[in-house]
């Protein structure tokens, strides 16, 4: 009796902490010890304003291990020297256990570790001299090993590789830093990973290598001719595949050791005992041999993750863990009854842990674009299968619950909406909303999977298979459709094609003609002449970025070599390939990333209206208030912030010119082709590089100055000017087609807390959800907090650290971000507060 | 001289009686945890500060 | 020939003024004075001046532009800003709406409110919205101001909204004749309708008027069968007891037809800039704003005589209900 008075009274107060929306003492208060155990227990990975944690520190035996191999195998094939290294690290790397934990694996060899990944540039690399703080004890010894390193690596890496390929003109544009950012290697990547295939277990596909070899090996015994050539190449990457398969299988296999020594040697607790004969069990199994049962599932996937991100700074997270695990979740739970559901989501939520404690070192520039987080990680739920029935189940509702318990803010869930998912489901995506997590976002299935097949040729059952490639990017997972590289440097930041058109190619910022010479505008004679200049602008700037990409992605296989990657990729084993050589049969899935996309629309629509239809101001006083960066114009430029037409406020005026910007895009994707001749379409997002980009775009016509954030991401309006509300911006957002108007479009918007509590909520936001999709909008994605909250979370950090706001396609942790991006956030229009 | 094999943390592998792992328990500020080093069985452990006599 | 009427804002995205996403049309003009009126630019008939301090920045233009002497001087914006100030633009007693000023401010800090829009152009803005309204059950909301007080331009509203197929929903004070208000009531699909106080000295109090000729006309819809949501403003110290609501209740509850549902609105304190625009002083100023637990307490005495009721009236509780899916308690 007295246990259930107990629990009433945890259960009020947790009914008390909904009401008062403390949602993480909510999460604190229904979640298992275990659970919280490890969630606490995370060393957060994520930088703060561009700085770590006390406490993190970098992991230098990784490269050391490294190197020490990768020397000695000097003059080898590249994947075969990696493959070497990499499996001298795999098998004397520090590995850990940590209490009431389940899931094993970590990127380092303890858990306030980072991993250094020095293999991508050269320049990049000498800036860790400059950092404080996570230098391990004593730094001298340790600033020397990292100097050797850098000594050596000087020349070596992947991009001062490529860099003395690439077109000089180009390559002083590019690293002007004004159009574009990213580096095209495989260095600092990400890539889809088929789990049909990866779970067929790694003793099979070895079996399968070694069929290949043996093959090969006979062919290369017969009739000389210029067929056999090739071969000779494939031999040693097929072996690099060998190598790392196994050091694979063995790496498990050290924990599996390790857990039976602590079983055996060390617990006293039977329980615990218990758990760890049971780890030592999965990890004899996965990755070597297919998994039976959830833990093995769960486990493989996690050993998968960490190998590929021992062999490279992977980004992202490409993944559908609802859809590869349900199998496994439903034989469990509710066929064999092995797992009771609290059970299995213990293991769900360490899932998360376990994901979320990863941490990989970035410059710091990179890391105060990242805004709080190691990469932008949206794990991809929901959808359709192949055949086009829904694929939602039991681990898609696990998940959601899990994420509300643990409330990590990376990985982020993106789901995919159709119209066949149950309400059970779409009541579980809106309680993490509610719960104020700032995912799922939400994406629209159907014009997705036609975008996909519209794009790439990828067939329809292929296409179903989607997964977030990064934070937007639907990429299928099959053996053909699969990217294994991200594509990037062709992420142009798009302000530059208004700023390029009106000042005839010259960029005044960093003061070098950098596009075409398309005339000065005060000769245009009219709107045409002005749209005509955008438009050569436009394709100037994304051909410079997509050729970068384009050489990157067919040297990358000679300039950095991934042999685990490839001994994953079914293309990739069956031809002996890296899986990164585009000619094994790659489909292609590229796309432009679209930074600081909007400003175009509203720039050019001041000016037609201002200018060209009434005339009010003449072009030559236009260029000279944005020479004069606005200065000494300001009743002017409130004139273009406040009565010039902007996007999202269902304005045909505007609309029907972003319309006409996509086309045009639209038409030029087409026309750039990536190595496997296939299309680069445009995706509109921001990724905080409206911050990143302030002091590098020059005053605009839509009144934005030098210095000013610029929008805060994908096709959102400006903030503060959408002012006809969320029903405006969605109509303005469907009024072009998303599915071959371009890649995908990111959508922020912000609902209010009060409005959305209750039954009520739900269904407010279900109508709203149902408009969204019958509108054809690809994507959508709440921030759930309000500006009360907001305000007093940047006045107290301490008290808010678990606020999460969405930043262009993922979440941060409020008050992670910088202040400036926090004052972005609270200043978009509060939508719909009751 | 005292070798690795001498401590109690030490375990040797089953298929290889001269190679092991270092068993170490770590509490740090966050988690406490059990941390396994490859080691040789005949590595000199005298200036090993977790070492601890069988 | 189509007349115009003054509106104020068409508002959409709006989820508490009958069921689902709906548009709400304020019309400017009201024949009643409440005096916790939250929309005070609906009150007069004419266009008016809002002076918003935050945007000014005291350049001066508009005191150039004045021709009648009505603007006052500049003063230091963080003065004007303080919480406290009293001052004002606006010379109300000399001006004479001429708006000169109004076009001489490049700030945004004045603003005409009002605006003559004909039947089409209303329209035109509230059907862009329609795939919100097809999904949620919802449309459009005339409200105001009063509605009623333009029964011709209202009449042709409606006809030219039922026309195109929208949801009519007309938000009333019911202060209004019969004759007036029964054909207006016959031709929307529902109403919403305020009631204020019953007891009718309390309410010319605080009204403007007695309640006699609502009460009448609440009945006379009721009569009519029209499917009413009944909306009651709860302010402190003047409708907000208990008592009051149980004899409320009751009081309902005998009327000659079935009110679908009752809507309790807490009193708040937002509009309280609006007066300030309007360089307006409001008596209720200091009144602090409603819990809104509390009406939920209010709720009750509805509820114990078999009325469906909500705090805050919101479009969707009701669609819970249609979807028979409402959540439990």
């Amino acid at each position: 009796m007295g246990q259930s008075t107990a629990r009433t009274e945890k259960e009020s107060s947790v009914e008390e902490l909904k009401n008062r929306r403390e949602w993480w003492f909510v999460a604190e208060k229904t979640r298992s010890k275990r659970l919280d155990y490890l969630r606490k227990g995370v060393w957060k990975k994520g930088a703060i304003g561009g700085n770590y944690a006390p406490g993190i520190k970098i992991d230098l035996t990784f490269p050391q291990l490294f190197i020490d191999k990768w020397q000695e195998h000097e003059g080898e094939a590249i994947m075969l020297q990696k493959a070497h290294a990499l499996a001298h690290v795999l098998d004397n790397i520090p590995i850990f256990i940590t209490d009431n934990s389940q899931i094993m694996g970590y990127i380092g060899s303890a858990p306030h570790n980072i991993v250094w990944h020095w293999q991508g540039i050269s320049m990049v690399n000498e800036e860790i001299y400059n950092e404080e703080g996570i230098i391990p004890e004593p730094e001298e010894e340790s600033l020397e090993i990292l100097a050797n390193l850098n000594d050596y690596w000087g020349g070596r890496t992947a991009v001062d590789k490529l860099a003395r390929v690439l077109d000089p003109e180009d390559a002083v544009k590019f690293m002007s830093g004004a159009i574009g950012w990213g580096t095209p290697t495989s260095a600092a990547t990400y890539s889809t990973k088929d789990f049909d295939y990866i779970f067929k277990g790694f003793e099979a596909i070895l079996a399968e290598v070694e069929e290949r070899m043996e093959e090969t090996e006979e062919k290369l015994q017969g009739n000389p001719s210029p067929e056999i050539l090739p071969l000779y190449d494939k031999l040693p990457r097929w072996e690099a595949m060998q190598i790392v398969l196994e050091a694979g299988i063995r790496y498990a296999e050290r924990y599996a050791r390790l857990a039976r020594t602590l079983a055996e040697h060390f617990e006293s607790d039977p329980e615990r005992r218990e758990e760890l004969l049971r780890i030592a069990e999965t990890c004899e199994r996965v990755p070597a041999k297919p998994p039976r049962n959830l833990q093995e599932s769960l486990q493989f996937d996690h050993f998968v993750q960490v190998l590929s991100r021992y062999e490279t700074f992977e980004g992202a997270w490409p993944h559908r863990p609802d859809y590869i695990h349900g199998p496994y979740y439903d034989k469990d739970v509710n066929q064999d009854k092995r797992l009771s559901k609290e059970e299995a989501l213990d293991l769900v939520g360490e899932h998360l842990i376990r994901t979320h404690e990863v941490g990989i070192f970035a410059p710091k520039w990179a890391r105060e674009g990242l805004q709080g987080i190691t990469g932008t990680w949206v794990w991809t739920m929901g959808g359709v299968k192949p055949d086009g029935s829904d694929a939602c189940n039991d681990m898609t509702v696990a998940y959601m619950q899990a994420a509300r318990l643990v409330r990590v803010s990376n990985p982020t869930f993106g789901f995919r909406w159709h119209p066949k998912v149950k309400d059970e489901v779409m009541r579980e995506c809106f309680e993490c909303i509610r719960h104020g997590l700032g995912y799922p976002s939400m994406r629209n299935d159907p014009v997705l999977v036609a975008n996909t097949v519209h794009w790439y040729g990828h067939p329809v059952e292929e296409a179903r298979t989607w997964v977030h490639q990064a934070c937007m990017s639907p990429c299928p997972t099959t053996k053909y459709g699969c990217q294994p590289m991200r594509m990037a440097s062709a992420t142009a930041n798009c302000a530059k094609m208004i700023e390029y058109a009106l000042h005839d190619g010259y960029d005044p910022v960093v003061n070098m003609q950098m596009g075409p010479k398309t005339g000065d505008p005060r000769e245009f004679k009219d709107f045409e002449d002005l749209f005509g200049a955008w438009v050569k602008q436009m394709e100037w700037l994304r051909n410079i970025l997509v050729r970068t990409v384009n050489l990157g992605r067919v040297k990358d296989p000679e300039f950095f070599g991934r042999p685990f990657l490839s001994a994953i990729y079914e293309r990739a084993v069956e031809t002996g390939t890296d899986a990164c050589d585009p000619s094994n049969g790659d489909r292609g899935n590229a796309w432009v990333t679209g930074f600081t996309w909007v400003e175009n629309a509203d720039s050019l629509a001041a000016i037609k209206k201002f200018v060209y239809d009434e005339k009010k101001y003449t072009m030559d006083e236009v260029l000279d208030a944005l020479n004069a960066n606005w200065v000494g114009y300001e009743e002017m430029r409130l004139d273009f912030v406040k009565n010039a037409p902007k996007w999202g406020n269902d304005d045909d005026y505007v609309d029907d010119l972003m319309v006409r910007c996509l086309r045009e895009v639209s038409r030029h994707s087409k026309e750039n082709r990536c190595p496997s001749n296939n299309t680069w379409p445009l995706l509109p997002e921001n990724v905080s590089g409206n911050i990143h980009y302030a002091n590098l775009v020059g005053a605009l016509p839509n009144g934005r100055r030098l210095g000013d954030a610029l929008y805060d991401g994908g096709i959102s309006p400006g903030p503060g000017l959408d002012k006809k509300g969320p029903t405006a911006v969605l109509k303005s957002c469907g009024k072009f087609d998303h599915v071959t108007d371009g890649r995908a479009f990111l959508l922020n918007q912000r609902l209010s807390p009060t409005q959305l509590s209750g039954e009520k909520g739900y269904q407010l936001w279900k109508a709203y959800m149902k408009t969204w999709a019958d509108l054809g909008l690809d994507h959508v994605q709440f921030n759930m907090v309000d500006d009360a909250t907001l305000r007093a979370a940047q006045k107290d950090p301490e008290k808010y650290q678990e606020v999460i706001v969405r930043v262009a396609g993922y979440s941060a942790h409020f008050v992670d971000i910088s202040r400036k991006t926090q004052d972005n956030i609270i200043q978009r229009t509060v939508q719909g507060l009751g | 001289m005292a070798t690795c094999k001498d401590c109690k943390g030490f375990f040797a592998r089953e298929d290889d009686q001269d190679r092991g792992d270092c068993v170490m328990r770590v509490t740090d500020p966050r988690q406490a945890y059990y941390k396994a080093v490859p080691v040789e069985a005949d590595k000199d452990a005298s200036k090993c500060s977790s070492f601890r006599k069988r | 020939m189509q007349p115009g009427a003054l509106v104020t804002e068409i508002q959409r995205f709006a989820v508490n003024d009958g069921p689902g996403f709906r548009t709400n049309v304020f019309l400017k003009g009201c024949p009643l004075s409440c005096r916790w009126c939250h929309n005070p630019e609906t009150i007069a008939p004419y266009p008016e001046i809002y002076w918003k301090r935050r945007s000014c920045v005291q350049c001066g233009a508009c005191l150039d532009a004045c021709p009648r002497d009505a603007v006052n001087a500049p003063i230091h914006p963080v003065e004007a800003q303080k919480e406290e100030s009293t001052y004002h633009k606006i010379f109300r007693e000399r001006c004479d709406l001429c708006m000169k000023c109004v076009d001489a401010c490049r700030y945004g800090a004045l603003e005409i409110v009002g605006t003559e829009l004909t039947v089409n152009e209303i329209l035109d803005e509230v059907e862009r919205d329609r795939p919100f309204y097809d999904n949620s059950g919802g449309g459009m909301t005339v409200s105001g101001g009063e509605p009623t007080a333009h029964p011709e331009f209202l009449a042709q509203l409606i006809e030219g909204a039922r026309s195109r197929g929208i949801h009519i929903c007309l938000d009333t004070n019911g202060y209004c004749q019969w004759d007036v208000l029964g054909p207006l009531v016959q031709s929307v699909d529902m109403v919403l309708y305020d009631l204020k106080h019953l007891d009718s000295a309390r309410h010319a109090e605080m009204v403007g008027a007695g309640n006699e000729l609502i009460l009448e006309n609440l009945a006379g819809i009721l009569r009519a069968g029209k499917e009413i949501w009944l909306r009651q403003p709860i302010v402190p110290d003047y409708n907000d007891s208990w008592e009051y609501h149980v004899k409320a209740a009751e009081f309902l509850g005998q009327l000659p037809g079935r009110i679908q549902r009752i809507d309790l609105l807490p009193f708040h304190t937002w509009c309280e800039d609006k007066y300030s625009w309007l360089g307006l002083d409001w008596s209720l100023r200091a009144a602090e704003p409603m819990d809104p637990s509390m009406v939920e307490i209010l709720a009750e005495a509805y509820q114990a005589r078999g009325f469906a009721v909500t705090a805050g009236g919101s479009g969707f509780e009701d669609n819970a209900v249609r979807g028979g899916c409402r959540h439990a308690p």
